[in-house]
């Protein structure tokens, strides 16, 4: 027994069987979110490399798997990062049914998740470019499923990903030649600039952005939010790892002025929008820009991960949230199509705020530790790159606040009927049991 | 067996292919000009890669334009014609000349550093990965930007080629040029409902 069999090859395997039986689509997204979740505990208590004693059987998990001439390997180190992706596949594919996403949702995010992980595990490197331009590959019926025309998001989105795959495949061959002690401008800048335009497309660094509001604008929220959420996730870890290996790259302060100007060009462009959907668009970017902030700095991942958790919740409440909504304003979410919504359904209006307050880093909700503790990290460092920073969860805050102001507004028409099916009452269920997490998630971490 | 005579010619036919690619409204002419830029970019990278694993590109590159020709072939209602207007297709033809010169003068950059590149090699991949990113930015078409991007990807093979002879990568990408021929196809589809039974 192995670990990337378990984490990549089964979850794989099981995409793949969950796409043939998509006939019962509910039953296999239960099937798939239950083992999502299994995979996650597993992820987070299994003793890799170590001997498992499960009653008259004793067995090692090892770490590596051979597959056609290359290594798959999961240490124990990365046994968080595998943690928090089988938890926000979990955590997503649970919402799916009352999200109403399409009966692909279920299959790809598995499939797609169980790629991505093997893109972290395959050794040498410049494999993991391959393997997420296949996970990209397998997003766009994710995200543009058959009962639906592709938008012009899902063609920027595969266009800017697609593009990164050649960038990073050329850093890894540069990089491999380049000896470990290596000063030498001239023999890095290459190097740095073809890993440089990788990462900028991969993990929709400004100006490479513009995908993202399109896609949280046009398709499903729900939808978009996972992959948008998983992408950056999956190659962050990347870029930790070539951080860890060549250290000197935070010397050269790119990737916290490239952290930088996505929370501050997301943070403006959060305060003027009038849609919903690209508002979260936007959040999703500060929140990339903040991943980045906190990996730039030595002392900043501890910071990192314990950001991941209330993200994964008030994402995921806010984009079901959407997705509730966006059913009742035939998929419209524009300021002016959700106005006074809040009246009529006050659990997704509760859903769609308490989301962004929370992203912005709002005091008492569950983001705000963590985006404290940034906050005084890079105040140790420049007090001008915190500041910048605050203004851009600032911006987002001024969002939330004018969705506030048009979500209460007097509806123009309030003769819209509420549809009180089963899965609505799930829906409001999980979305008010999201919204006491992040309260219950944010004061608790406080005490703590 | 060598293509040592053919490379000018390739990167002739791998230009005046992009070129069809950039400025044709005409999907049949399209997908025989991606047909036909196949043969130059498998002449250019057989001069790096034995020629078995070079013959993989040209078969992968034909599935690729096959995929999306049957794609095109079944849709129950064909796109109406675009009329060409003259005055596009001489602004694509003169931003293309301009994106050659761009690939010309970066091609010595290119074979300082990719030593065992050939001038051809270094050309042609420089053509097609410029007058590919070029498509990208004219159009928000589905069948465009599948277009685009093969032919990105056609010009970036050419010059990894020269790096990279792993029969893994060569099939991973060769994977990859007809999952984007088949994301093309699905995007190209139009709206199918699903019926629960």
């Amino acid at each position: 027994m192995n670990a990337p069999l378990i984490w990549i090859l089964f979850p794989a395997f099981l995409a793949a069987a969950g796409f043939f039986l998509r006939r019962w689509h509910r039953v296999v997204t239960i099937v798939l979110a239950l083992a999502a979740l299994l995979l996650a505990a597993a992820a987070r208590f299994a003793p890799i490399g170590e001997v498992v004693i499960f009653g008259p059987w004793a067995f090692t998990l090892s770490e590596r798997l051979v597959f056609a001439g290359r290594q798959f390997v999961i240490s124990a180190g990365e046994q968080e990062m595998l943690t928090s992706v089988y938890l926000l596949l979990g955590f997503f594919l649970v919402g799916a049914l009352p999200a109403e996403v399409s009966d692909w949702f279920a299959t790809l995010s598995m499939g797609m998740t169980a790629v991505l992980v093997a893109s972290l595990a395959v050794e040498p490197f410049l494999y993991a470019a391959l393997f997420i331009e296949v996970a990209v590959l397998l997003g766009v019926p994710l995200l543009s499923p058959p009962e639906e025309l592709a938008g012009r998001g899902v063609l920027r989105y595969l266009t800017f990903l697609s593009l990164g795959m050649p960038f990073m495949l050329f850093a890894g061959w540069q990089i491999s030649n380049i000896a470990a002690n290596t000063t030498d401008p001239a023999v890095l800048l290459p190097a740095l600039a073809f890993l440089g335009f990788g990462f900028a497309f991969l993990l929709a660094i400004f100006p490479f952005n513009s995908w993202i509001p399109m896609l949280s604008e046009h398709e499903h929220p729900y939808a978009a939010a996972y992959v948008i959420l998983l992408l950056p996730m999956i190659v962050i870890s990347l870029l930790l790892r070539f951080i860890n290996a060549y250290v000197w790259l935070l010397d050269l302060e790119i990737v916290q002025i490239a952290g930088l100007l996505m929370t501050i060009t997301g943070g403006l462009w959060a305060t003027f929008q009038r849609n919903l959907g690209r508002l979260l668009g936007f959040a999703l970017i500060i929140e990339i820009g903040s991943s980045l902030l906190a990996i730039s700095s030595p002392a900043g991942i501890p910071i990192y991960t314990a950001m991941l958790a209330p993200r994964i919740l008030a994402v995921g409440v806010w984009a079901l949230s959407l997705a509730r909504l966006r059913k009742v304003t035939d998929g419209n979410l524009s300021f002016r199509a959700v106005k006074g919504i809040g009246r009529i359904y006050p659990v997704s209006a509760l859903g769609v705020l308490v989301g962004i307050f929370s992203l912005a880093g709002f005091p008492f909700l569950a983001s705000f530790p963590a985006r404290l503790m940034l906050l005084g990290q890079l105040a140790q460092i420049s007090f001008s790159t915190a500041a910048w920073t605050l203004l851009g969860s600032a911006g987002l805050i001024v969002g939330g606040l004018r969705t506030l102001t048009v979500l209460v507004m007097e509806p123009d028409d309030r003769s819209t009927p509420e549809n009180r099916g089963g899965m609505v009452w799930f829906a409001q269920g999980l979305i008010a049991a999201g919204v006491l997490g992040l309260v219950v998630l944010g004061m608790l971490l406080l005490v703590l | 067996m060598t293509f040592d005579t053919f490379t000018l010619p390739a990167v002739i036919l791998v230009a005046v292919t992009a070129i069809i690619l950039l400025s044709s409204y005409d999907w049949r002419l399209s997908l025989s000009a991606l047909g036909a830029m196949y043969v130059g970019v498998f002449v250019l990278v057989a001069l790096s890669w034995p020629l078995e694993m070079a013959v993989v590109k040209l078969a992968a590159g034909w599935i690729s334009a096959s995929v999306l020709g049957i794609s095109l072939i079944n849709r129950p209602l064909a796109a109406p014609r675009r009329r060409y207007i003259v005055s596009e297709i001489v602004f694509r033809i003169s931003a293309s000349g301009l994106m050659g010169l761009v690939a010309v003068s970066l091609t010595p950059k290119v074979l300082a550093a990719l030593t065992n590149a050939t001038y051809e090699q270094a050309l042609g991949g420089l053509l097609l990965l410029g007058l590919g990113i070029l498509h990208l930015g004219f159009t928000a078409d589905p069948l465009r930007v599948a277009l685009g991007l093969l032919t990105v990807l056609a010009g970036f093979e050419i010059l990894y080629a020269v790096i990279e002879s792993s029969a893994l990568v060569a099939g991973f990408l060769a994977a990859i040029n007809m999952g984007m021929a088949l994301t093309g196809a699905y995007l190209l589809l139009p709206p199918v409902v699903e019926r629960e039974e």
